[in-house]
């Protein structure tokens, strides 16, 4: 009987211990009685389809031994593209950005606590989805960023951006 | 004496088990370079912090240039550094 008892718990520590090391992401407990109805409350994720990319762009000029004797930030605003990767794109084409992808990113600071950048709302939308054209000729997704110009951020920019791999073209 | 021993383990990997649960369930999944609170029951998706300088663009004012590759992770955040210019050798 007792043998039981150990071999029925061993069986059943053993099916915990899997279903905890496969079950990916318990968000919390909630307890359901009879003819009741039980809020599970907000329940958080990691967004599984966009990431945030940001970060800064520098002008720089370069000495002939290769080291920077001058960088400053852009005056204006530029684009950042972010194409699929080892994609061959014809920028003499013409490329058209329509689609935004929505979604304001709150107190971002572009550059981790350096000098470049301090942190700012990122209004939306922070990214635009383009079509342009391959070498190929075909149709090509690309993604477009613009860095901001306001004082203190001049260059930086932050975008809620679809998960991938990309090159990235300034 | 073996009976007591196997007690002991099984003790042992439910306690392990109590401990991994709580720890899930208070959202304490560690990710590198990130800070997560107790309280919350948020869990994120391993991010890749990190502050990578990409290679400096032969910008040509025309066309844009090639700077760099980057992955973007879901949920995560990853941070660049873009140099663009010329050579001061009229390169």
């Amino acid at each position: 009987m007792k043998r039981n008892i150990y071999n029925i718990t061993a069986v059943v520590l053993v099916i915990l211990i899997a279903a905890l090391f496969s079950l990916d992401a318990i968000t919390g407990f909630v307890t359901l009685g009879g003819g009741e109805t039980q809020g599970s409350g907000e329940q958080q994720i990691g967004n599984p389809y966009y990431g945030v990319i940001k970060g800064y762009v520098t002008y720089v000029l370069r000495d002939v031994d290769d080291s920077i004797i001058e960088s400053s930030a852009p005056a204006e605003s530029i684009y950042v593209y972010f194409v699929p990767l080892d994609s061959d794109i014809n920028w003499s084409a013409s490329i058209t950005c329509e689609d935004q992808i929505f979604g304001t990113l709150t107190s971002v600071d572009a550059d981790d606590g350096g000098s470049a950048c301090t942190p700012v709302n990122y209004q939306t939308p922070t990214l635009y989805e383009c079509t342009g054209k391959l070498a190929s000729g075909s149709d090509v997704t690309l993604y477009r960023a613009g860095t901001s110009t306001e004082s203190g951020n001049k260059g930086c920019f932050a975008s809620k951006t679809p998960i991938g791999s990309y090159d990235i073209y300034v | 004496m073996t009976r007591k021993i196997i007690v002991v383990l099984l003790l042992i990997i439910f306690l392990f088990f109590l401990f991994r649960l709580g720890w899930k369930v208070m959202g304490l999944n560690i990710n590198p370079g990130l800070m997560e609170t107790g309280g919350s029951k948020s869990i994120e998706t391993p991010s890749e912090p990190r502050m990578e300088v990409l290679n400096e663009s032969a910008n040509t004012g025309t066309t844009p240039s090639k700077v760099g590759s980057i992955m973007i992770n879901p949920g995560g955040v990853t941070s660049i550094k873009i140099e663009s210019g010329y050579s001061a050798a009229g390169e």
